[in-house]
């Protein structure tokens, strides 16, 4: 199957109809809004965060194709109390509502299904992160996950189960999330993972350089919000640009969803941002990240599972 | 013919019918001798005398298919159950990533006769209580995902929305939120297993399914007067339904000796202040006393015929199977000691006069018809209706009342 790494963005214009007598105005160089729309309609968006209602009333479920993405992962999380039922209930649901939108919607649990859904012209949905408070500290619950179609876990607490939970997770390829965990926990598991970290809601303000050094030669992804004031999330990629790396970037959602992501990679060009870095920022980096994490978990099954 | 040749001819039987066995609790077993450490207890060795179960004797028995229980006690509520019923669930799939050469994972009917076809134990889930679904009908269809194909609607204690056998009437049989998870499961593929539950359950479940029903392990009440046992007139609405009543062995409740001997001893204990489960060093000498001066009473392969008998009467000849529980219970009938022990029944009801394809109904088609005939209702039930989110307040609440 094509990678979506090699789908370069068609920038140029269409050609001038051939037997016209005068060679036609050479076309204005496109702006960086052009640019960025037409990389886009290309290279659609892997969301990192996508959210259910709190109530999980059918009424209440979001619009099944959100604007500009191409692949969404579908946040588990849930209140502390709610554990792992609640966590079971809002898989059903997200199920229940891909399976209610065919026409829009397919669940992935791979990246070749993630290219699949994208070549059907579907949404790719994705289940995950699960709340580290929804385990139950139980290495079988984790594995109840995966099988389930799950494919990471938030982990925000570097606690006792937490040393043998990555090595299952990296052996059965489910992804650590490491969204709002503290630079001592990011630290920890970064010593422990074999696989390349998410942050599907990465807030790097809070992280020093060197941590962001470290993800970047974890090859993790700090997938970032993005707001009406495109300058706010650009000026947070180009820090991870500058400490991890081009390849650490990613897209979380957009608080703005009318505006979109095309202001944001307008003002990325701008900044110097190349086409190709536009592409891993699009969905190239946690497509990647994601591959690595079934691959790791490919060649670590035959050890056996952990007690 | 001698005794030798009819258990002979039973092993020739098994070979090519052999046995579907509803319930088998070694999944809890590993978890309490060994917590799950499947390298100190290696079903692939000789376990005789540690459990009733390992490969070797499975073969012997002629066991061609087997619900592996992922019970969990009554005492675990809420997430707690939830978490160790997907710990059961776990261990299984950990047995048959271990075991691969014997035992194969199956899912559906075709699952099985596969399995049978390559000589491997085709290996099926069932859940034992509806305490594991913590009354969440998303957990339930979480469990049909991970590969549960049968769930015991109580275990010993009431749950919210089903009365057991062996506790107080609470709702009265199934709650509005008990026939929708009953619904839910026709829905799913999940057979509706009615081992465990009060007889007014059984009738509600029976009224409310509108798919095969299963006992996965109980007997006659007309022949041994025991809760747990299974009414006349249920098994007589079986052939409607098409569901399957697996015979179990467990001796105090198929044993009407065993049963008044067993009451007799709990008598003894509470007459010295002990409650009759208790297990403490005090409770359990008082017993071994008890048990010297009045000695239990054996059930034998025996036994267990005059149920099927009775059950064979009453239900017919297409509406019985076999749910031995083994690793489920402390005692077990003499010649049907353990897993290896199913050759010794199937030469009893050859000496009774059972036919050749009556006998193999009973080890392996009717079980395999009624996982069939689920899954067509399953099929149906998915293409014209959606999954049902109701919840327990939404149905039980008194607002809810009658929905």
């Amino acid at each position: 199957m094509a990678d979506l790494l090699d789908d370069h963005p068609t920038l140029s214009t269409v050609p001038a109809a051939a037997g016209e007598p005068a060679p036609p105005e050479p076309p204005p160089p496109l702006d960086e809004t052009a640019r960025a729309r037409a990389l886009l309609a290309a290279q659609p968006v892997t969301e990192g965060h996508t959210e259910l209602p709190r109530s999980l009333d059918p009424e209440d479920l979001p619009p099944a194709r959100a604007g500009e993405a191409g692949a969404q992962l579908w946040s588990l999380h849930v209140e502390a109390d709610e554990g792992i039922v609640g966590t079971l209930r809002r898989i059903d649901a997200v199920r229940a509502l891909v399976a209610a939108c065919p026409e829009d919607l397919r669940l992935a649990q791979t990246t070749s299904e993630m290219a699949h859904a994208r070549n059907c012209g579907r949404v790719a949905a994705l289940l995950g992160p699960v709340a580290w408070t929804a385990l139950g500290d139980s290495a079988a619950t984790l594995r109840a996950y995966h099988a389930l179609g799950v494919r990471a876990v938030n982990l925000t607490r570097f606690d006792r189960f937490a040393r043998d939970a990555v090595r299952e997770m990296n052996r059965i390829g489910l992804a650590v999330d490491l969204s709002g965990a503290d630079q001592d926990t990011v630290r920890r598991t970064l010593e422990v993972t074999r696989a390349p970290a998410l942050l599907t809601r990465a807030a790097p303000e809070g992280l020093p350089d060197d941590v962001l050094g470290l993800l970047g030669a974890n090859g993790a992804v700090c997938m970032v919000a993005v707001t009406d004031d495109p300058s706010t999330a650009a000026d947070v990629l180009d820090r991870v640009r500058t400490e991890a790396g081009a390849h650490c970037a990613g897209v979380s959602h957009t608080t703005a969803p009318a505006v979109g992501y095309v202001p944001l990679f307008a003002e990325l060009l701008r900044r110097g941002w190349s086409a190709q870095e536009l592409v891993g920022l699009a969905h190239a980096n946690v497509t990647r990240a994601l591959r690595e994490t079934e691959f790791l978990a490919r060649t670590n099954r035959i050890r056996p599972a952990a007690a | 013919m001698s005794a030798a040749e009819r258990l002979a001819e039973a092993r020739e039987l098994l070979a090519a019918h052999p046995v579907v066995d509803g319930h088998n609790d070694l999944p809890w077993a590993l978890r309490e001798h060994v917590r799950y450490d499947l390298d100190r207890m290696d079903i692939g060795a000789d376990q005789t005398g540690a459990l009733h179960t390992d490969l070797a004797r499975l073969r012997a028995g002629g066991v061609g298919a087997q619900f592996w229980s992922v019970y969990v006690p009554c005492r675990l509520a809420g997430d707690d159950a939830v978490s160790a019923t997907l710990e059961q669930i776990d261990i299984v799939d950990q047995l048959l990533e271990r075991y691969a050469g014997d035992l194969a994972p199956a899912l559906t009917a075709d699952d099985m006769e596969a399995a049978r076809k390559e000589g491997r134990i085709a290996s099926l889930k069932g859940a034992e209580g509806g305490h594991s679904i913590n009354n969440s009908l998303a957990t339930l269809r979480a469990l049909h995902t991970l590969g549960v194909r049968y769930m015991t609607l109580t275990h010993n204690d009431n749950n919210d929305w089903a009365d057991s056998a062996t506790d107080e009437p609470g709702v009265g049989g199934l709650s509005a939120f008990g026939r929708r998870v009953v619904r839910e499961m026709n829905r799913s593929g999940m057979l509706v297993d009615l081992s465990h539950v009060a007889a007014t359950t059984m009738r509600a479940a029976l009224d409310a399914s509108v798919a095969p029903v299963i006992f996965s392990h109980s007997s006659a009440l007309a022949v041994c007067d025991h809760p747990r046992n299974i009414p006349t007139d249920v098994l007589e609405r079986l052939p409607a339904n098409g569901g399957v009543a697996m015979a179990t062995f467990v001796p105090k409740f198929i044993l009407p000796a065993a049963v008044e001997w067993t009451a007799r001893a709990d008598e003894n204990l509470r007459a010295h202040g002990f409650d009759h489960l208790d297990t403490t060093a005090g409770a359990m000498k008082l017993h071994r006393a008890f048990e010297e001066a009045n000695p239990r009473p054996v059930a034998t392969a025996a036994t267990v015929a005059d149920h099927l008998d009775h059950m064979r009467e009453a239900a017919g000849i297409d509406h019985i199977g076999i749910g031995g529980d083994y690793d489920g219970t402390a005692f077990t009938p003499a010649g049907l000691d353990d897993v290896a022990g199913y050759p010794n029944l199937i030469a009893e009801l050859l000496h009774r006069g059972w036919s050749h394809p009556d006998l193999a109904k009973l080890t392996w088609s009717n079980a395999v018809r009624a996982l069939r005939d689920a899954e067509a209702v399953s099929r149906d039930l998915r293409g014209r209706t959606a999954p049902s989110n109701a919840t327990l307040d939404s149905l039980d609440s008194p607002e809810g009342q009658g929905a």
